[in-house]
This record gives structure tokens, sequence and C-alpha cells, in this order.
């Protein structure tokens, strides 16, 4: 009856007006952003997180999770039209869906896209609503012991799915604790690791890192990249257009009948999709190159991947949408976000005075369950939003980045001084945009690097509980079954990785370079 | 060629270790010896002590890994991106955001685009008129957006 009650307040907050707008605009700006080449649904994400906490939560979450689902199926947009992948996540689509839009059917590669996207959505966000719950009621359980051994286990996740990089996974992943230990000494209140510079002494605010890691230092690159279009010009080099004439006799439709016969392959990209997205900071890229690779095992026509197949587009685009609903479990129930989106989502739950974890479950009940009504209506609109504008989303996917690159740094920068009217946040904001630009060149992750600086306050406080309840000793983090089994989970899955996937190591590592670029 | 790019590739491990060395060996003479190790108790310095240790550990793993060909990244040029293209963005936007602050928001996002785009523009005097013409609706937009609809801007400026 209790449920009933919660589950009704949460329906009314979640259909207000407001929030359904919020998430059909979330929903419209996150396939445009995809759409457009450079632009990702995390930079989207990012530039509003400091807008976000002037409006009500639910209608925070709409704008969010809108821009989130949104970007996933955007990315295509532009792979199969132009054979430029929107995001990192669609750079799989491109090997089936260039092709057949070459061949006269890109309406139908695009449709293909959608209805698979929105089924691997689904599919993720039902095991979001089910799984959830009871994995964070087993979290109310845990004490530091355990939540430091979870910890463990998701960095090393982290890591080991760097793959041919896990040491700069593990890198990434010790330079973002220490960014996150620069400041105040949770423990005395004393600065720490500031070397005497006073700006340092409240260490970095979550939004100038966020925003800067992800969105400054890819404008930089992309200013980079418009300066090499522009001397290419000046010398007289010719931009290479990726344009081609369709012929207007072929058919091109897509039925019931192409859906039931892909329906295999989409569900192979939902269920890995699914498991990849719940892993911390495996990424959606990982996820599409992986469900590509199974389903062209798997599917009888999987010999003609790459030719312009319909199954070749149904795999990787459920298996990047899958991660969606997937990558947000981990946050919900332990405050571990699954990506480098969900990372976002948590600091925007953060910035909302939300804690996410296993708190939420007690203090956030209305919340939670408002959350899941807004992932699952967030996906009808996707599909019914982006059915109706796939014509016109084609061109948006042509607006020039010059146009959008200065707006998009003018945003930031009033974005991140509103968030507290602080001018130091600008100054943060633009190091990490060097930051950002530093680590991409030197192809160190930023997942791992952000999940550490979000992980790394709450780590250290359950470690210095750990060891403050055993007077230092350190034999105490290996007590607890519970973060035993977090320990073998550890060695079980770096075990598998290592051993299981060697033979699709191509798959992971294109994967992961598309990650990073 | 592929040698070129590997030794490239060699190089800029090397210096990233390098680099996490030289900062890691700092945060760890911090813990030792900075002001704020004399006010926190032993447990406040293990984390950032292992964290520390750990940093060394796995840049020295890295340094090995290359120069035992360990390394099984696959090998990338290093793109065209020249030192002054993020220092200028820097500059430019530090610049933009004191424009803003002390002149106002309506001068600083004007000029702030109108150099922008025709900085990033391949041609700028052809396009000339459509991108100051870009620039002004922008402007336009963003300043009815966070100075009026969302009147969440509030810089004391010279001008508007």
């Amino acid at each position: 009856m209790e449920l009933l009650n919660i589950l009704g307040d949460a329906s009314l907050v979640a259909f207000m007006p407001m929030t359904v707008l919020y998430a059909f605009i979330g929903v419209v700006l996150g396939v445009t952003v995809g759409a457009i080449p450079g632009l990702t649904g995390d930079m989207a994400i990012s530039i509003l997180l400091p807008f976000v906490y002037k409006v009500d939560t639910t209608m925070a979450l709409g704008l969010l999770i809108g821009i989130y689902k949104g970007s996933m199926f955007g990315g295509s947009i532009s792979a199969i039209s132009f054979g430029v992948p929107g995001t990192p996540a669609a750079a799989a689509t491109v090997e089936d869906g260039y092709p057949l839009a070459k061949k006269g059917r890109p309406m139908q590669s695009m449709l293909q896209a959608l209805f698979s996207s929105v089924t691997g959505d689904i599919f993720s966000t039902l095991l979001l609503v089910f799984l959830t719950i009871p994995m964070g009621q087993l979290a109310i359980k845990f004490g530091p012991v355990e939540f430091f051994a979870l910890y463990i286990f998701s960095l090393v996740v982290i890591a080991v799915l760097s793959r041919d990089n896990q040491w700069k996974g593990i890198l990434a992943t010790v330079i973002g604790l220490v960014i996150a230990m620069i400041g105040t000494d949770p423990a005395t209140g004393a600065s720490r690791l500031t070397f005497g510079i006073s700006f340092l002494r409240g260490g970095f605010a979550t939004v100038p890192v966020l925003v800067g890691t992800f969105a400054i230092s890819e404008l930089i690159i992309q200013f980079s990249n418009a300066q090499e279009v522009r001397r290419a010009y000046k010398s007289g080099v010719d931009k290479v257009k990726n344009v081609f004439k369709i012929d207007k006799n072929i058919e091109d439709k897509y039925t019931l009948k192409h859906f039931k016969e892909t329906f295999k392959s989409t569900i192979i990209g939902s269920a890995i999709g699914t498991f990849v997205g719940i892993l911390p900071g495996a990424g959606s890229s990982i996820a599409c190159y992986l469900s590509y690779g199974i389903a062209r095992n798997v599917c009888k026509d999987g010999d003609e991947f790459g030719t312009g197949v319909l199954n070749g587009i149904a795999a990787p685009e459920a298996g990047n949408s899958a991660t969606c609903g997937a990558s947000v479990i981990p946050l919900l129930a332990f405050g571990i976000p699954g990506s480098a989106t969900a990372a976002l989502i948590g600091a925007a739950l953060t910035m909302q005075g939300i804690n996410p974890g296993p708190t939420m479950f007690t203090a956030n009940q209305v919340i939670i369950y408002a959350f899941f009504i807004i992932v699952l209506y967030a996906s009808i609109l996707n599909l019914g939003v982006s059915r109706l504008l796939i014509p016109m989303y084609a061109k948006i996917s042509k607006i020039q980045i010059k146009y959008l690159v200065p707006v998009i740094f003018a945003l930031a920068i009033l974005g991140c001084y509103t968030t507290d009217n602080s001018v130091s946040n600008i100054w943060a904001l633009l190091i990490f945009g060097v930051i950002g630009v530093i680590l991409r060149k030197f192809r160190v992750p930023l997942g791992p690097f952000i999940l550490g600086y979000l992980i790394g306050p709450s780590m250290e406080i359950s470690l210095k509980q750990s060891l403050s309840l055993s007077n230092n000793d350190w034999s105490v983090l290996f007590s607890k079954p519970i973060a035993l089994g977090f320990y073998a989970a550890t060695i079980i899955f770096v075990l598998l990785i290592v051993f299981t996937f060697n033979k699709n190591k191509t798959i992971l590592d294109k994967g992961a370079n598309s990650d990073e670029e | 060629m592929k040698n070129k790019i590997n030794n490239i590739t060699n190089v800029s491990n090397l210096i990233l270790a390098g680099i996490c060395i030289l900062l890691s060996a700092a945060c760890l003479w911090y813990c030792k010896y900075g002001t704020w190790s004399q006010r926190t108790g032993e447990s406040g310095k293990m984390f950032p002590r292992l964290v520390s240790c750990i940093w060394i550990g796995v840049s020295v793993v890295i340094i090995i890994r290359e120069l035992l060909h360990m390394q099984k990244e696959e090998p990338v040029a290093l793109t065209q991106m020249k030192v002054w293209h993020p220092l200028f963005v820097v500059g430019s936007c530090a610049l933009y955001f004191l424009v803003e602050l002390y002149v106002g928001i309506v001068v600083g996002l004007f000029v702030f685009l109108t150099a922008f785009i025709s900085i990033m523009d391949e041609d700028p005097r052809k396009n000339f008129k459509k991108n100051l013409l870009i620039a002004i609706i922008a402007t336009g937009v963003l300043w009815v957006v966070f100075s009026q609809v969302l009147p969440i801007v509030t810089f004391q400026t010279l001008l508007f």
C-alpha cells in the first residue's frame, strides 16, 4: 500500500507538464547534439549542469535523461548520412549504416537504428527498474569496509576495461583521486596538497572540473581542427565530401518484417549493452563494438557485415543505447556511476541536494520512482520525436562547427560563473580544459579520470572509517564476507577479461580508442 | 613511417610517465613535510600516501613497458595541434569573461562571438556579413535567455 502511495506521488511529479516538456526538450537537444559530429551528449549535459540546479529536480532529471537517450540515437544520424559518427558510441554504426545509405536506403538505415536503439534502451531501463531497488537494499547493509572493497572493484574494472591502455586507465583513475584530494582535509579541515596556493584552498568544485574536462577540452580540439581546415583551405586543398547520389528507384522503407528479421541482433546488442553499462567506466563505445562483433559471429548474414546489412546496424545501436539505463543502476544503488554520463547525472543530483546511493531509497523514495518513470517515458518520447524529425535531423548534422563552438564556449563560461558567482570557477574551468586536452593528447581516458575524481572522497572516508574502527589495522579490510566477495569478483573479472576477451581484442581496442577520440 | 609514429607514441608515453613521477613525488614530499602533514594524524595521511605510491608505481610500469616495447597500444601520430591553440583559446575565454564581468554581457558576447567565428572561418572576409549576422543573433538569444528569461547573470557592469 505504501509502495502504491509512493508510486502515485512519483507519477504526479514525473508527469508534471513542465517535467514532460523538459524531457521533450532534452530528447530534441540530445538528438541534435548527437547528430552533429564533434558534439556529444556528455558535453551537452556538462554544459547544462550549472543551470539544472535552478530548476525542480524532476525537470532537471527529465532534461538530462532526455539528452542522454537522444544523443545515443543522434550519433547514428551523421554516421549513416555522411559516414562520420556523431558520437564515439555510433562509430560501429558507420560500418553498415553508411554502405546501406549509399545503396539508396538511408531512411531504412536510420529507422533500423532508431527502433533498435529504443529497444535496447527499454530493455536496460526495465532492468534498471527491477534491479536497482534490490541492489540498493543490499547496499544499505554495507559498512565502510564493504564500500571500500566495492570502490576497489569499480576502479579495477574501470582500468581493466581500458584494454591495451589498462595502465593508462589506472593512471587516469589515480590522477582523478589526487585532484579530489586537493583542498580541505575531510578529517581536520586543514588545507591539503595546496602547496601554499590560496586558490586551491577550497579544492576544485565539481562543475568546472566536469565542464572543463569534457566540454572545454573538446572545444579546444575542435578549434584546433578548424585551424587545420583553414590552413588547408588557404593552401587550396579541397575538403573531402562524403556526398553520394541516391537512386530514387530503390524502395527505401522499413517495415515490421525488417524489425522481426533483425530482432535477434537487437536483443544480442541489448544484452551486451546492459552488461557493459553496469560495469563502471566501460562506456557505450565498447558496448557498440562488442555487440557488433558478437552479432557478426552469431547472425546468418555475418559474412556480409560491413557491406550494408540491417543486422550490422541493429546490434551496435541496441548495444550503445542499452548502456543508458544500465549505467545508472550502480549510481543509484551504490553511488558509483557506470559511465561518464551517469557521473554527470550523479553530479546533477548532488547539486539538487540528493546524494546518489543507497540513502536515496529512504530519503528520496518519490524522486527515485519518478526517475524510473521519466527514464521509461523518455524512451517513448525519443521514439516519437526522432521518428517524426529524422528527415530534418540529417540536415541539422550539417550545421557548421565554426558557429557552434564559440556559442558553446560562451554558454560554458556563463554557466560555470553562475553556479556560485565565483570567478575562481572560471579559472578552474579553463585549467581543466587544458588538463582535458593534455589527457586526450596523451591518450589517457577521461572516463576513469572523472570516476576517480568523483569516487575519491567517498573512498577516502570509507578507508579512514574502516581503519578508525580497527585502530589502524589494515586486516580489517578483509574481515567481512561481502568485502571478500568483492575482492574475489575483482580477481575473477580481471582473469575473465584477460583470457576470455583476448579473441575479441580488436573489437575492444576499437571501442577503447573511439572513446578517446 | 610506422617506426616514426611508434617512436612518437613511445616518447609521449615516457614524457607522461615522467611528469606523473615528478608530481607524485611532490605529493609524497607534501605528505611528509607540508604544513598540512603537521596538523593531521597518521590515519589522515594514509590515503594520500597510498594514492601517491600507486601513482609512482603505475608511472614506473608505463616507463618499463615502453622501454621493453611491451606496450600494445595502437601507435598514433600526435595530431597537428599547435601549442598556441589551447593557449589562444584559454586566453580569449579569460578575456571574454573579464570583458563580460566589467564591461557588460552584451558587449562581451558580441565581441567574443564575432572574433571567434571569424577565427574559425575558412574565409572570414568572404563570409564577414553572414558571420556578423550570426554573432548578433546569437548574442541576442543568449542575452534574452540569461538576462531576461532566466535572470541568473548578475554582473554589475559599466555598459550592458
